[in-house]
């Protein structure tokens, strides 16, 4: 059994959220502290896998501006952020963009999209 | 031909200027006009390409790019009309100067404005560090737009001075872009930036952060070679001798804080108090000039996006309302601040009409009451987890509890 602070990055109001279980197992006994489903969400994925949304931007070719903003459309396992930033760097990207277009399905085999945050004309 | 009077003229096309000019619009303004100094809409949000903006006004996690195109998006479905790359020269009476390529100079006039100006970083000269002057030194917000816009890398060995959230959020941009970061130094004894952002930026890369520590010297001559970090005695944040540790790095970034851009505004007269360093207002988001509102980081620097947005709403569908003549006018009472709040945003409130008067703590506590009184009678009273000077509070005062009253007091205790 194992008990952890987490500290919640949802929103600005940092809540600390106290979670109990065994996180080997998924196993999840207790979580106390948090103000919201998002927090009580956030903060059981924390105990058993750490998950950040990924945010970068791409090369373009042919546009009048050098980059677009991309992100991973829902957050990925935190470990894999480094690895996601050398997949980005092999991108370029032409043509019409608006947010939410996507850029890469099934980034790194997560089933989460990478996907245009800015846009491009 | 008649000159044209627009209702509202918006200064600025940041996310303030973009919600007080959809907010006018909603409000029935017939003829609006965003005067924007960039090529294109959005402001500072283009670069904040990282996760967290939104969560309060759309409900949704977004980027800065994604929230700035929700609203861009908002303009161009009405006739809102937008003049890019075109600086303002001068605020005048019901009118602003400003110049362009493609009008020159010229004169708009309107029945009410709204400034939206934003804010800018405190520069290397404005904290006064010490040192020789080698290139490397940038401030958070100049690296991001060059890393982040223009696909230029800063450095590769970055020391950061101050752990405000274009701090932090850059210390995890250089990591993931490859930089080595060594440390984020902060003079206070506590982060000035958002909690998430010292755990989701610093924590997780492992970034170090030492808290009462400032630097004390620049070194290197053409490029910089490291700088000198000694901690700081946290009462009189002097530094302390024989604490000095060399960082050799090529990279130093500056986040040591914001300044509401404020130029134009003191320019045209317009009162700016001294604590936030914008303009006096009152809940209208009016200044002293009753045709000129104002809105967003210009008039004090928010923690976050979405307040400035339902700040900015607000304030413009108040200048709309000054348009057509029908905003609520009264003798104004003022907001005090008491103990441990370092300033109320509005300073002056009007006492017949609602005011969510927002505040900050002048210093970070754990377990206080916040207290509010109209004059010496407590009328609102709330318990708090803990209370922290980069975290913005607000209460809403009641007009009832406003009758005949000479001030309204925030204290937190």
């Amino acid at each position: 059994m194992v008990t952890k602070d987490i500290i919640c990055i949802t929103c600005p109001q940092g809540c600390i959220i106290k979670v109990s279980g065994d996180p080997e197992k998924g196993e999840i006994v207790s979580c106390e502290g948090f103000k919201c489903k998002r927090g009580k969400a956030y903060a059981e994925n924390e105990f058993v896998r750490p998950l950040r949304i990924l945010t970068s931007s791409v090369k373009t070719a042919g546009a009048a501006v050098p980059l677009v903003a991309v992100r991973t459309a829902a957050p990925i396992p935190k470990e894999m952020q480094m690895q996601g930033m050398e997949e980005i760097k092999k991108l370029t990207v032409s043509g019409k963009i608006v947010p939410g277009d996507v850029i890469v399905e099934n980034f790194l085999g997560t089933g989460v999209a990478l996907v245009a945050s800015g846009s491009l004309e | 031909m008649a000159e044209k009077i627009y209702d509202v003229i918006v200064v600025g096309g940041g996310p303030a200027g973009l919600a007080a000019a959809v907010g006018a619009k909603e409000a029935g303004a017939k003829d609006v006009l965003i005067v924007e100094r960039d090529v294109s809409l959005g402001g500072i949000l283009q670069q904040c390409i990282h996760p967290g903006f939104g969560l309060k006004h759309f409900n949704a996690e977004l980027s800065g790019p994604e929230y700035a195109y929700r609203f861009i998006e908002k303009v161009k479905a009405t006739d809102i009309e937008v003049k890019l790359d075109t600086m303002v020269l001068e605020v005048g009476d019901h009118s602003v100067v400003g110049i362009n390529p493609k009008d020159g100079l010229f004169v708009a006039k309107g029945k009410s404005i709204v400034l939206a100006m934003g804010c800018r970083e405190r520069t290397r000269g404005a904290i006064m560090t010490p040192g020789t002057r080698p290139a490397g030194v940038y401030t958070a917000g100049a690296a991001q737009r060059l890393v982040n816009r223009q696909n230029m890398m800063v450095g590769k060995k970055v020391v950061i001075l101050g752990s405000g959230d274009i701090g932090m959020i850059m210390a995890r941009r250089m990591t993931l872009e490859g930089a080595k970061v060594l440390a984020v130094a902060e003079l206070m004894d506590y982060t000035a930036g958002l909690t998430r952002n010292r755990v989701q930026c610093l924590d997780d890369f492992g970034i170090p952060l030492l808290l009462s520590h400032t630097i004390v010297e620049i070194k290197g001559n053409k490029r910089l070679e490291g700088v000198v970090i000694a901690e700081v005695d946290p009462a009189t944040k002097k530094p302390i001798a024989g604490t000095e540790v060399l960082y050799e790095c090529d990279t130093l970034l500056l986040s040591c804080g914001l300044i509401p851009e404020n130029e134009l505004t003191k320019e045209a007269g317009i009162k700016i108090n001294p604590i936030t360093n914008g303009p006096e207002v009152n809940q209208f988001m009016q200044t002293n000039f009753e045709y000129v509102f104002a809105c967003g980081n210009v008039v004090h620097v928010n923690d976050l996006v979405d307040n400035v947005t339902d700040e900015s709403l607000r304030a413009g569908s108040y200048a709309a309302q000054y348009a057509a003549g029908t905003l609520p006018k009264a003798a104004e009472i003022p907001s005090v601040t008491g103990n441990n709040v370092r300033y109320i945003c509005p300073q002056r409130i009007c006492p017949e009409a609602p005011a969510k008067l927002f505040f900050r703590a002048a210093a970070p506590k754990l377990g206080v009451t916040m207290k509010v009184y109209a004059d010496d009678k407590e009328i609102f009273s709330k318990k708090l987890i803990k209370i922290n000077p980069g975290e913005m509070e607000h209460v809403e005062v009641k007009p009832e509890d406003m009758k005949g009253v000479s001030a309204i007091k925030i204290e937190v205790v």
